[in-house]
């Protein structure tokens, strides 16, 4: 499928080729990134209406590793936050050291309540000079988190990665600054702190919980299902290099039939991250799949983690 | 992001605004953006095709004649028939007919993958949170240390907040009467969830009709008499309640029977949670005052466990 529109503010880039000797890992900072024509759309709509964009989708279908490539391929600073159960809304914006202040005045060396300021993601992204200084001019000058420090324009990419393990109240706690694109620093300096360029924000999740509804009405959504046979390919491709004798489509049929196994148990279905892990397996053992019993125990471990096999889950 | 207007949903000004900037002028893109953006009931759709219109007569019948009655065939009495057949005669239902192929391993159909009855990819944040109890494990209360700090005490020990926690385990006493048949895949599946929530030594315990007459640890194949949880480990109940049991069955708990057995749980300080596969109305007023009842459901939300801890924080 391809769509006829105008890609100025976002063009996918194509996935390099033979990146063979930096593919063995889980790679989150976008430089191999395999976009298709629906992806790119989606993203643009996200970039035309200034909206957050939600991925949802299995685990390991590349959800946390799209906004590290759309900040690669554009060239903007890109920032993330994981979050936890115990991640509150404010650590977006940012966070005060309690402990360290309550140390300090103990040892009698207590400072102004600003120094006590951590800007978060979003501050640095919505205003670095500002974060730089914690709010205030003249204030000593912190390192900018940036993951991307070539990149060093006034746009920016956030990721929110796996905002379903938040307490359900932290999505909605994060609607006003994310449409307003301003926050005021209650802690210290009152400090208010204003996005000149909307930063494009992407948060994920793996619908572990539902998400409010009111939430969801603010975002352009997008799931990510697992790549048919032909993406699956083109990912291994831009991993690898091209397919010289038949592995990928043989590990690929070899993961069709695991997958009819491990449906009928209900257990979760084998990602694209695991169908790397057996191809790269492959390649350094010298096997290939079949009865040989190194792929088989490839197998087990790849695709069967220990443990994993009585786990009862609907994929 | 729609800067100046934080409390905008997304809807058909997004639209508008991304087929604008994206310069689209093909209606199918259009209609695909609409679709992203979930406002595709908003889209113009060509109107199906009009049927020809009925031609009418210039002044329509008030009362249209009914139709002609059926003529009835007579009755046959088949007391007094007698059947004429020759006796090669075979009757229709008794022609043959090919076999159907004995079951092999290539004919028969694989299993139908198991459908829990909870939405899958949420159970674990349902189960953690339903069984959770209130620990003093979170971040520091900053409101007690102030507070402390103010009236010039010295802070010894750092309050913390209150956060649900598993610590405490949990007790799980499934139901094996027959209210519970056509749910004991169910129940097995939810009982290793259970296990991976809240750890391997779960103690699981099996009864019918209700745990006072005695339960069974199938781990370690012995019956043993019922023994309520230390102070404060909640106790998870795979149950209906009985809903399901034959109402003539004379051996059923009744309602005071089970509300007798929460009540003893309940004097120990134990919170009562119970994962029943009917609505909560079902289970009675006299019951669901003393346990939290998790509707065990595919409607099940977390926001609904929420509401229903909050209705049972009266009896924890």
């Amino acid at each position: 499928m391809t769509y006829d529109y105008d890609r100025s503010m976002f063009t996918a880039p194509p996935p390099p080729s033979m990146q063979v000797d930096r593919s063995r890992r889980d790679r989150r900072d976008g430089t191999i990134y395999v976009w298709t024509p629906d992806l790119e759309l989606v993203v643009n709509i996200a970039l035309a209406t200034e909206r957050p964009l939600l991925v949802r989708g299995p685990s390991g279908t590349g959800k946390s590793s799209l906004a590290a490539s759309l900040a690669r391929a554009q060239g903007w600073r890109y920032y993330e936050e994981v979050v936890s159960s115990t991640t509150e809304a404010q650590h977006f914006l940012w966070k005060f050291e309690t402990l360290k202040r309550l140390s300090e005045a103990q040892a009698g060396g207590v400072k102004d309540p600003i120094h006590y300021v951590e800007p978060g993601a979003l501050w640095w992204a919505f205003d670095p000079e500002s974060a730089r200084c914690r709010g205030v001019n003249g204030f000593r000058l912190l390192r900018d988190p940036n993951r991307f420090p070539q990149n060093a324009g006034a746009r920016a990419v956030v990721l929110i990665d796996e905002i379903d393990k938040a307490d359900p109240d932290v999505p909605n706690n994060l609607l006003v600054p994310l449409g307003s694109l301003e926050f005021t620093v209650t802690d210290a300096s009152d400090a208010i702190v204003k996005a000149s360029v909307p930063p494009v924000v992407v948060i994920t999740t793996n619908d572990e919980r539902e998400l409010p509804g009111a939430f969801l009405r603010r975002c352009v959504v997008i799931k990510l299902d697992p790549p048919d046979r032909a993406t699956l390919q083109r990912i291994a491709e831009a991993h690898f290099g091209s397919d010289t004798d038949g592995l990928y489509d043989k590990v690929a049929d070899a993961m069709d039939a695991i997958a009819v196994a491990k449906k009928a148990r209900a257990l979760p279905l084998p990602s694209t991250a695991e169908f790397l892990d057996a191809i790269a397996a492959c390649r350094d053992l010298n096997v290939t799949p079949g009865t040989h019993p190194t792929w088989q125990a490839i197998e087990r471990a790849v695709f069967f983690k220990p443990g994993m096999q009585d786990e009862p889950r609907n994929a | 992001m729609s800067r100046g207007t934080p409390d905008a949903e997304v809807g058909f000004a997004d639209l508008i605004k991304a087929v604008e900037r994206l310069r689209v002028r093909d209606v199918a893109l259009v209609r695909r953006i609409a679709e992203v953006l979930q406002v595709e009931a908003l889209v113009h759709k060509p109107a199906p095709p009009r049927q020809a219109p009925v031609p009418r007569s210039p002044v329509p019948d008030p009362k249209p004649p009914s139709p002609p009655a059926p003529v009835r065939e007579p009755l046959t009495d088949f007391r007094r028939s007698t059947i004429t057949r020759s006796r090669d005669e075979a009757p229709a239902f008794a022609a043959p007919v090919p076999s159907l192929p004995s079951p092999t391993d290539e004919t028969n159909e694989p299993p139908l993958p198991f459908q829990p009855l909870f939405t899958p990819s949420w159970t674990r944040a349902i189960l953690s949170l339903s069984l959770a109890t209130p620990g003093e494990h979170g971040p520091v209360d900053l409101n007690r240390v102030v507070e402390r700090a103010s009236r010039g005490e010295a802070v010894t020990r750092l309050p913390r907040r209150l956060v649900p926690t598993l610590r405490k385990g949990v007790q799980v006493l499934v139901d094996r009467g027959a209210g519970m048949v056509p749910f004991a895949r169910d129940a097995d599946a939810l009982v290793r969830e259970i296990v991976l929530v809240a750890g391997r030594e779960t103690p699981v315990l099996h009864f019918r009709g209700l745990p006072l007459n005695g339960v069974v640890d199938l781990k370690r194949r012995i019956e043993l008499e019922y023994a309520v949880p230390p102070a404060g480990v909640p106790v998870a109940l795979i149950t209906d309640f009985g809903i399901g049991v034959d109402p003539f069955d004379t051996d059923r708990p009744t309602s005071d029977d089970w509300v007798e057995f929460l009540r003893s749980v309940r004097r120990t300080d134990s919170s009562l949670i119970a994962f029943v596969p009917y609505p909560r109305h079902r289970c009675g007023r006299s019951i669901a005052a003393l346990v939290t009842i998790i509707e065990w459901d595919r409607r099940t939300t977390l926001t609904r466990i929420r509401a229903a801890l909050h209705r049972g924080w009266s009896h924890r």
